[in-house]
Parts: C-alpha cells; sequence; structure tokens
C-alpha cells in the first residue's frame, strides 16, 4: 500500500515538472519586438578571420547607433546559429548564401539587409558577389572544357555554392550532361584552397573555385594566378547576407541597417573591413538571392531524377 | 551391448564435432571474404593508384602541422577551462537526470513496470543514439547559444549510458538486504537507500568518472553551438588555415584529456 502511494507522489511530481517546462515558454508579443539586448552571430570562415578584437569596434558601433547592449557569440556551424534565429534567440546574424535561403524559407522573419561590396582582386571583380570559375594548371594541355572529357575533377563540398551547386546546376547546362557521366571521377577536398592545391600538384586535373578564395591562397604566396588556365565562368553570386529579424521594431531595424552601411566611416572598423577585401558595405534585398533559389531548385530537381 | 551404445555415443560425439568445427571454419572463411571485400571496395577502388604519392607527399602534408605554433599558448588558457567546465557541468547534470531514468529502467524496482520500464528505455536509447552535434542543435533552438546548450547537449548524450549501467546493477543487486530490511518492516523508501543504493553506489560513481572523461571529448566540439572552449579556437585555426595553430589546440586537448585521465584514475581509487 505504503510503496505504491510513494511510487505515485513521484510520478506526479515528476508529471507536473515537465507540465511547468512546457508552460514556460516564450509567449510571443504581437507587437513589435525592442529587446534591450542585441544577439549578433556570425561564423568564423576564412574570409571572416579568428581575432575576435576585429570585431571590437563593430559591436561597439552597433551598442552605440542602437543604444543597446550587444552580445556577440561565435558558434562553428551555420545550422545552429540558423536554429538560433528561428528560436528567436539571435537578432542580427551573418549567414552563408544558401544557408540564408534555407533560412529564409523555414522563417520568412529572417531577411538580408546588406552585404559586403569586394574589392578587386587578382581574379575577384568589383562588387558585392563572387563567381564559380573552372580551373586547370598551364602545361597540362586541359585548355578546353571538351579536353577535360574523362578528367578526374575535384568539387568543393556538398553544402558549397561556387563549389558544388554552381558546377552542377549551371555547369552541365553547357555541357548537356550530368558531372559524373562528364568526369572519370569526382572527388571532394573539402576547401577551396585544398581543390586549388589539388590542381596545382596534379592530384587532379581540374577544380571548380570561387573567385575570392582563390585570390586569398594566391595571396598566401602558395600559387601564382599565371599558373593556371581559366575554363569557365559563372555567373555573380551575392556575398554573405547580414540577416535580421523583421519582428524586430522598423526603427531598430533601421538603426541596425544605417549601423551596417556606414560602418566603412568608423576608423577602427576599418580592418574588419580590410579582412573581408572590402571597402564599404551595400544594401542588399531578399531578391538579390533568387540566384541562390534557383540553384538550389535545380539541385532540388536533380536529386528526384 | 554395452560397449555398442558407448561405441556409438563415442561416434556421436564425434560426429557432432566435426560438424562444430566444420561450421566454425565456415564462419571463419566468411569473415574472411567479408574483410578481403571490404578492403576491395573501399581502398582498392577508391583510390586513385596512378596519382598516389609516396612518402615525400606524405611527409609535406606533415611538415604543414610542425612546429607548433606556441605563440597561440596564451589564446588557450581560457578555452581550455571552458571546455573542461562544459564536461564537468553536463556531466553532473547528467547523473542527476540518470537517477529517474534508472529507477524506471530497472526491471526489479520499476514502479509501474508495464508503463515506467519503457519509458525508461526509451529515454536510455534515445539519449545514447542521438548524437551529441544533434542534441545542440535541438537545444540551440531551445535556450539560445552559448555554453548552455553546450552542457544541456553533453549532458543528455550521458544520460543513456550512465542509466544504463546503473540499471543493470540494479537488476544484478543481491537479493539478500533487500528482503533483510523489507522483513523488518522497512518502507520502500527505506529498502531502495539502505538495501539497493549502498550495492550500487561504486558502480554508479565508477561510471560517472569514465562518463565526464568522455565528456571532455565530446565538449570540445560543443564550439558548434556557440559554447567557445576549443572547440571554436580549433574551428577557427583550421579556416585560416593556421595549421601549426591546429596542432597547438590538438597538444590543449590532448593536455587536458590527460589531465583528465589522471583525475579519473584517483578519484576511481578513492571511491572504489
Amino acid at each position: 500500500m505504503k510503496n505504491r502511494r510513494v511510487t505515485f507522489t513521484a510520478l506526479l511530481v515528476c508529471l507536473s515538472v515537465l507540465l511547468v517546462f512546457s508552460l514556460a515558454g516564450r509567449v510571443s508579443a504581437a507587437q513589435c519586438e525592442n529587446p534591450d539586448v542585441l544577439t549578433f552571430s556570425i561564423i568564423p570562415t576564412e574570409e571572416t578571420i579568428q581575432e575576435l578584437t576585429l570585431y571590437q569596434p563593430v559591436i561597439k558601433y552597433l551598442e552605440k547607433t542602437t543604444g543597446k547592449k550587444v552580445e556577440f557569440y561565435m558558434p562553428t556551424s551555420y545550422a545552429s546559429v540558423v536554429e538560433a534565429l528561428l528560436g528567436k534567440w539571435v537578432d542580427v546574424a551573418v549567414l552563408g548564401p544558401y544557408s540564408y535561403v534555407i533560412a529564409h524559407s523555414k522563417d520568412p522573419d529572417i531577411v538580408v539587409f546588406s552585404t559586403y561590396a569586394k574589392r578587386p582582386g587578382h581574379i575577384q571583380e568589383e562588387g558585392p558577389g563572387y563567381k564559380s570559375v573552372l580551373i586547370t594548371k598551364k602545361g597540362t594541355g586541359f585548355t578546353t572544357i571538351e579536353s577535360l572529357k574523362g578528367s578526374v575533377l575535384a568539387l568543393t563540398d556538398p553544402g558549397s555554392t561556387s563549389g558544388n551547386l554552381i558546377p552542377r546546376v549551371v555547369f552541365t547546362k553547357k555541357i548537356g550532361m550530368p558531372l559524373e557521366k562528364y568526369f572519370k571521377k569526382i572527388v571532394y577536398t573539402g576547401e577551396h584552397d585544398l581543390s586549388t592545391m589539388a590542381v596545382y600538384e596534379g592530384k587532379v586535373d581540374c577544380a571548380f573555385v570561387a573567385t575570392h578564395r582563390f585570390d586569398n591562397v594566391i595571396d598566401r604566396g602558395m600559387v601564382k594566378q599565371e599558373d593556371f588556365n581559366y575554363l569557365w565562368w559563372s555567373p555573380t553570386v551575392p556575398q554573405d547576407p547580414f540577416v535580421y529579424r523583421m519582428s524586430l521594431c522598423p526603427d531598430l531595424r533601421k538603426k541596425i541597417e544605417d549601423t551596417f552601411l556606414t560602418i566603412h566611416t568608423v576608423p577602427k572598423a576599418k580592418k574588419w573591413l580590410d579582412n573581408v577585401k572590402s571597402g564599404k558595405m551595400v544594401p542588399m534585398t531578399d531578391a538579390d538571392y533568387d540566384i541562390i533559389r534557383e540553384l538550389k531548385k535545380a539541385k532540388e530537381e536533380m536529386k528526384k531524377k | 551391448m554395452v560397449e555398442a551404445t558407448i561405441q556409438q555415443k563415442t561416434e556421436s560425439i564425434i560426429a557432432i564435432r566435426t560438424r562444430r568445427k566444420a561450421i566454425r571454419y565456415m564462419v571463419y572463411v566468411g569473415l574472411v571474404f567479408l574483410v578481403l571485400w571490404s578492403i576491395q571496395s573501399t581502398i582498392i577502388e577508391d583510390t586513385d593508384w596512378d596519382r598516389i604519392g609516396g612518402l615525400k607527399s606524405i611527409s609535406q602534408g606533415v611538415k604543414r602541422f610542425v612546429p607548433p605554433d606556441f605563440s597561440l599558448f596564451g589564446q588557450l588558457v581560457k578555452p581550455t577551462i571552458e571546455t573542461f567546465m562544459i564536461a564537468a557541468l553536463g556531466t553532473m547534470l547528467a547523473i542527476v537526470l540518470a537517477i529517474p531514468v534508472s529507477w524506471f529502467a530497472a526491471h526489479n524496482i520499476s514502479p509501474f513496470l508495464p508503463v515506467t520500464y519503457p519509458i525508461g528505455r526509451a529515454i536510455m536509447t534515445l539519449s545514447r543514439s542521438v548524437h551529441e552535434i544533434v542534441w545542440g542543435l535541438i537545444f540551440v533552438s531551445a535556450v539560445g547559444l552559448g555554453a548552455f546548450p553546450g552542457i544541456i547537449a553533453v549532458g543528455m548524450r550521458s544520460i543513456g549510458f550512465i542509466s544504463k549501467l546503473t540499471a543493470e546493477a540494479i537488476e544484478d543487486i543481491d537479493p539478500g538486504p533487500v528482503e533483510a530490511i523489507k522483513a523488518v518492516g522497512g518502507n520502500w523508501f527505506q529498502v531502495v537507500l539502505y538495501g539497493i543504493v549502498p550495492q550500487i553506489l561504486p558502480v554508479f560513481i565508477g561510471n560517472a568518472i569514465f562518463q565526464w572523461d568522455i565528456n571532455i571529448r565530446r565538449a570540445t566540439i560543443m564550439g558548434l553551438v556557440g559554447a567557445g572552449g576549443l572547440g571554436l579556437t580549433f574551428h577557427r585555426q583550421l579556416v585560416m588555415y593556421n595549421y601549426q595553430g591546429v596542432t597547438t589546440v590538438i597538444i590543449a586537448i590532448l593536455c587536458l584529456i590527460g589531465f583528465g585521465e589522471v583525475c579519473s584514475y584517483y578519484a576511481r581509487k578513492a571511491i572504489i
């Protein structure tokens, strides 16, 4: 008898704890959000170098213009930033183009407002975007797209825009067949610089790399621009989008936009822009990322086949 | 008559043995074939043999990682402590949560067998079969970025292991003390406290320490959810192509794991 009662009580306690937790979910406000603390999140990539000190001026400026405290997080995966945006834990973030399109389709509340305009580099043109380019090593005899039939191709990784998606969607229109058919073998190197080095060292015959990433390899003095043939250029792909949540109050959103669009006027933040090889930031709209959506759609159709 | 039966018996035994031997050797042959087939399909067909580099290219690959970049050392102290804390707190969380789960999932003391036993077992399996990265992503959308989701993720991942071994320890207890306490009129709570807990405590604590040891390794990848720590430092060195810095971070992880090993050795000695 007693056993039963103790057990029953214990179960009841467990259940009530669960109930309290489920009810403690945040109640969504009907009006716009005006939080006291803004959460800003960015992923360390090759461009957005690791020095946390580099972001300090940017964060300080954002605090000054919005009049709010800014909490800064640096996770190592886009997936967790997107999850945090969807859960309304992050207000301002920098995503990759592809992860942005996915995030926006999951929740239209997440919208792009700006990106940085690239300075011209070795093969990178000026503007808010980059291209995917097909490279081969000079002197290997691979000078035309036709000559690459049956060769070994390096892609970056399945999630990469310029290193996988564009080759599979846009380039295949040119050759009229899937990459697997055209090339003898396809390898994923995982990084643009590894793809570049693989071509340079003759481990693969050709590779698709992003223009600005390729420039970085030249900058590090590992290869020269004239070591390669450039056989094909893709249309322009927009840069990493800076996003905020539309549910933030309009005046706060305006302040956030102005912060980044005038960031080049802050002397201390110049280093941060130099780091991404940019002179200033430019406004972007959601429509600028339609090319990514096209790529994504084409990719999904390819999967169905 | 008697001889005949003995002979029959020995013959039948020999026949059974040879049959068993045959089956055993067939299994061996099968295993060898399986291994050879794996090598063929994963290594031989997947490698570009014409281009494979010799020792020279391997040493070139290694050269990028040495010598370690010791200028990073000052930056590594805080992340190392962060990682250590995530592991410790995650393990503590798991220890607390594993108690009810192992109580539910132990066949002999499960409060209401047809309902609670499956629930306990399900939690156990779920916890162990979902990767800590997935747990991390789930908790990022629940509690936001930072060390907190990392701690919960490590904790959730550890519940299964601790509670599984604890529940099995509970099932294997010596029923003597339990019966003795029941015989002198002890209620259910007293039975558990004085009859069961003392018997499983060493096992429970031993497992918790072992799990904490594993969690130090797990905490290093929690940079993924914005928990910082060595995972973030590692990732940053990697995306900057500072391979020598990567080596430094690996050394730091090694030191931390070594420290954990030493701690758990002495803790285990002290307790068990």
